[in-house]
């Protein structure tokens, strides 16, 4: 036994250990796995948003490009208008250079963007300008770039930034298209020369001006650089006649490389970090930087990732938080099934131990007490807890217990012990020995646990013993030595005594030690423990049936069908549909004896609530039963023995009443009329009586037929119709329009109920009075309902009104012949063929009866022809 | 109230109860019926042979041939399986012999106890036709 629990409780550590492990191990890998994909997931965020933000730097700075290109080339365009046009060129080739000042001159009018329009001969000499500036006609510009430019192949040149030498000397960006003539050479043949040059001039501010068409997005900057790294259009070197150059610039630098890209740089002086998207205009040779800080650029990248981690640490908190939740809710449910389990075992061992377990507070009023002390003392546990635990202590005894008590509340580490003399319930004593714990600190408990058990017989054998020796003293001195050897045996005895009690300690003895058969199955119904009530009951030893299945050695049925096999509780446990079930039933020893047992079997569980057997406690009720069947079958036959006297009697008064009433007085004949109606009540009574023990024994059969309701209510009616208007009742009877459907009840029974329930409102009906008998035909069922105009039933005693042999306190003053068994025997009807009774009732103000009848779905077919 | 003794009906009571038998006997005397009584079923069928009364009253259980078997028998006889008859018994009306008996063969019964003997007396008249 010892190695086989502990073996079971290894295997639970075990399983325990490994359900930790293995929950553990879920936990960290989904964590880890869920890690991974975050740190993924975040990887792909960031180079998606990155790269999406340098897309956006690389499309502004095109766009701005683009924007360059196209003022350029609208530039040259204007130029090359100009230079084309007839009379320009005519007067240019004719050198009349004045007079082509008022042509060109309406440009810088309808065209504000251009500063200055001036025209050179084909050398490089200015010879006129507009708007006129003084110190520059007649001189030779051809070292400037513009001039470089556009005489290397004669087509339209946009130049480099420099310096203007006319004042103010603004920093310009020349436009320089050739003016051409034609010139015949002989006829038919035309060449194109060259007559002179015609230069746009464009301030530098145009060029900012340009740089801010496209916003290129949060402190950015848009600016251009020509093929010799001079910036244009930058807002922090927009130096009106100072030329900067950039071409050092680590981004310039790639640009003059003729380059286009995205570049991330440090801006060493600032110490910040900037992103230059970079861009080459090959047709001009000029540049476009756009430049932004780079935490500007990646500033929704950064938001949305932080977002993202934010989200995501959130997430992995409340993870964290839930995980720890759910270990504590799992802690929690191990310690509390193991505190269930152990709670259990203890209070079943409390309820059924022999000794008495009491609690009692500092004034000694008793707080608990086991069903042990009900069966020492007689009193019931109800009784026991109204009481003071010294009311019931021997008055020479009080002062013993008193100091006890006092040791105990002033000492809560002290044990007390004491033996000391407890009234029966019956006025006797017993002798007990009690031993006493304080334990009023301990929450669970709060008092100071008693334990005592019933030693009267002990007492009684000491005493005995004691007088014994005392006399032997006294006559025999030599019987001296006698007597100490006694007491040598009294000390044995208690030392015995002390090593029981210390083992009865263990579970085993004590299971032993109840006074219920117990055995116990494992869960594949093999016995595996039976104690010694159990093994005289079943007639067996636990030895021999030691691992045999069940269903072998307990062959039970059904306590009131002793030929139906039993319903197999024990299987039920074992299969789980139930954790706990009682039932009474016959068990077949296997000497043919019937036993009857009153038995509950329980499941055994293990921490995983895994049903691992079930245990089976009984109680042999054989006496019992016997003794209810015996009490039954004496009433039964009194009742019917009765019978047969009372009619003879009945039928002689009725005689002596009917045919010889002139031979009496008038005072004999009214005690005759008295013995008449008291033999009448007789006659009811067993009559009644017998009804109820047939309801009791269950032997009511209901051999149902088709009644028609409203028909046998109408014959009821009419018998009692005379009686009715004795006491000037009106009887007003509903029925419903449509026909009422014929239900399927047995009929005479349906007539014991109704005859009950129009009897009761007849004869506890005011005079004069009412009766109101109406039908409802409901979806599923009928419904009855009587309603008088009567006394009522007092609502004190309504909750009792269908208990056997009640009646009502103002039912019995009005009709002192009622039996209490009517509206027993009307609800174990009714309710027996599956329908309700109800009533509403008030005192004085009458009562409504009402039962339903159910409807089963072949009556609504059946009707009865009333023509028949 | 009586009949005249020229149109008096013959009654047989066969009863083995003292106390039951002399009640109704006196009274269906009073009556002005033509009263036969029997303490056995044997008896009982005798007279009902020798006397063929116009009623029979019969109780169930009683010693030598009990009321079932004298029902039975007569029933059997040409005279017999017209005779009105009314069962008279103290066994209750859940009894099994009694339903089997009132389903089989056509008979009146009154529980003993239950009944008045002036509401046998009705019966009585009504199936001898002396009302």
């Amino acid at each position: 036994m010892k190695l086989r629990a502990a073996l079971a409780y290894i295997s639970i550590v075990i399983k325990k250990l490994f359900f930790r492990s293995f929950f553990y191990l879920i936990v960290s890998v989904i964590s880890i796995l869920l890690l991974i994909v975050i740190a993924f997931s975040l990887l792909l965020t960031y180079n998606d948003l990155t790269q999406e933000s340098l897309t956006r730097r690389s499309t502004i700075v095109h766009l701005a490009s683009t924007v360059v290109k196209e003022r350029f080339m609208s530039l040259e365009e204007l130029g090359v208008s100009l230079a084309t046009r007839q009379r320009f060129s005519e007067l240019v080739q004719q050198q009349k250079w004045e007079e082509a000042i008022p042509i060109m001159n309406t440009i810088p009018i309808d065209f504000p963007y251009v500063d200055r329009v001036f025209i050179t001969d084909p050398k490089g000499i200015l010879m006129a300008d507009y708007p006129a500036l003084p110190d520059v006609r007649g001189k030779d510009f051809s070292h400037r770039d513009w001039y470089k430019g556009v005489s290397k192949t004669w087509q339209p040149y946009v130049s480099e930034i420099y310096q203007r030498s006319a004042k103010p000397s603004w920093n310009v960006v020349a436009v320089a298209v050739p003016i051409l003539s034609k010139t015949t050479l002989s006829p038919g043949t035309t060449e194109q020369t060259v007559t002179g040059i015609l230069v746009l001039q464009i301030k530098l501010d145009t060029l900012f001006d340009w740089s801010t068409v496209i916003d290129p997005g949060t402190h950015a900057i848009t600016y251009f650089v020509d093929k010799k790294g001079s910036v244009a259009g930058h807002p922090n070197y927009n130096t009106p006649n100072e030329i900067v150059n950039f071409s050092e610039h680590p981004v310039v630098k790639r640009v003059l490389l003729r380059e286009n890209g995205i570049v991330q740089w440090r801006d060493k002086v600032a110490m910040k970090d900037n992103v230059s998207a970079y861009r080459f205009i090959p047709e001009y040779e000029w540049g476009v930087v756009v430049e932004q800080p780079a935490a500007e650029v990646f500033a929704r990248r950064n938001n949305v990732i932080g977002i993202l981690i934010s989200i995501y640490l959130v997430f992995l908190l409340i993870s964290c938080i839930l995980i720890r939740i759910l270990l504590r809710f799992f802690a929690k449910l191990e310690t509390r099934q193991a505190l269930t389990q152990k709670d259990v075992r203890f209070s079943s061992l409390i309820e059924n131990s022999s000794d008495v377990i009491a609690i009692i507070d500092e004034k000694a009023n008793i707080t608990y007490t086991s069903p042990a002390s009900s069966r020492l003392l007689g009193y019931s546990i109800k009784e026991l807890l109204k009481k003071n635990g010294f009311t019931l202590i021997h008055p020479d005894d009080l002062e013993v217990t008193r100091k006890a008590l006092m040791k105990l509340l002033v000492d809560p580490k002290h044990i007390a012990q004491a033996r000391y003399r407890l009234k029966k319930k019956d006025g006797s004593w017993i002798w007990v020995e009690a031993v006493g714990t304080n334990l009023l600190t301990e929450p669970s408990v709060g008092g100071i646990v008693i334990n005592y058990r019933d030693i009267t017989e002990r007492v009684y054998a000491e005493n005995e013993i004691k007088l014994r020796s005392h006399e032997l003293e006294e006559s025999n001195a030599s019987l001296q030595e006698a007597k100490d050897r006694l007491l040598h045996v009294l000390k044995d005895l208690h030392r015995e005594k002390a090593n029981v009690e210390s083992e009865k300690n263990k579970m085993e003895t004590l299971l032993i030690s109840i006074g219920d058969g117990v055995f116990a199955v494992n869960a594949k119904s093999e016995i595996i423990m039976v104690n010694p009530v159990a093994e005289a009951v079943l007639g067996y030893t636990f030895t021999k049936i030691k691992h045999t299945h069940y269903t072998e050695i307990f062959h039970c049925y059904q306590a009131d069908n002793p030929q139906q096999q039993w319903i197999d509780i024990i299987n039920e446990v074992l299969q789980r549909k139930t954790a706990s079930k009682h039932t009474k039933c016959i068990y077949k020893k296997k000497n043919g004896a019937d036993v009857y047992l009153s038995l509950t079997a329980s499941a055994i569980k293990d921490a995983f609530d895994n049903t691992i057997g079930c245990i089976i406690v009984f109680r042999d009720i054989t006496q019992e039963r016997y003794l209810e069947e015996s009490k039954d079958n004496f009433f039964s036959m009194s009742a019917h023995q009765l019978r047969t006297p009372l009619g003879a009697m009945k039928w002689n008064l009725e005689l002596l009443l009917n045919r010889y009433a002139d031979q009496f007085s008038d005072e004999a004949k009214q005690t005759l009329q008295h013995v008449y109606s008291n033999n009448n009540r007789m006659i009811a009574l067993t009559k009644d009586i017998l009804k109820v023990l047939r309801i009791e024994q269950g032997k009511i059969q209901h051999e149902k037929e088709y009644v028609d309701i409203i028909s046998v209510m109408k014959e009821e009616l009419q018998d009692l119709n005379l009686i009715a208007q004795k006491k000037s009742l009106q009887i007003i009877m509903r029925t419903p329009k449509k026909q009422v459907p014929a239900v399927h009840i047995p009929s005479r029974r349906f007539r014991d109920v109704i005859r009950n329930l129009l009897s009761n409102s007849i004869t506890y009906n005011n005079k004069p009075g009412e009766i109101i008998v109406s039908i409802t035909v409901l979806k599923s069922t009928i419904r009855i309902d009587i309603k008088d105009t009567g006394i009522g039933i007092p609502r004190q005693d309504q909750s009792n009104i269908f208990t056997k042999f009640f009646r009502a306190s103002n039912a019995s003053v009005t009709n002192t012949e009622g039996t209490g068994l009517g509206l027993f025997v009307v609800q174990s009807y009714v309710k027996g063929w599956g329908g309700t009774v109800h009533f509403e009732s008030a005192k004085g103000k009458g009562s409504t009866f009402s039962i339903t009848i159910p409807l089963s779905k072949e009556d609504n077919d059946y009707t009865f022809d009333k023509s028949v | 109230m009586t009949q005249s003794a020229s149109q008096s009906k013959k009654v047989l009571v066969v009863e083995d109860e003292i106390s039951y038998a002399q009640p109704l006997v006196q009274e269906l005397t009073y009556n002005g019926f033509t009263v036969f009584s029997a303490q056995t079923g044997l008896d009982g069928h005798r007279i009902a042979m020798a006397e063929h009364p116009d009623i029979i009253l019969l109780d169930i259980l009683m010693p030598a041939m009990d009321g079932m078997s004298l029902m039975q028998k007569l029933r059997e006889d040409a005279w017999g399986k017209n005779v009105p008859i009314i069962l008279l018994t103290n066994l209750d009306p859940d009894d099994t012999i009694l339903k089997g008996v009132v389903k089989d063969q056509p008979a009146y019964y009154f529980i003993k106890n239950e009944v008045k003997m002036s509401d046998i007396i009705e019966k009585i008249k009504e199936l001898t036709h002396t009302i």
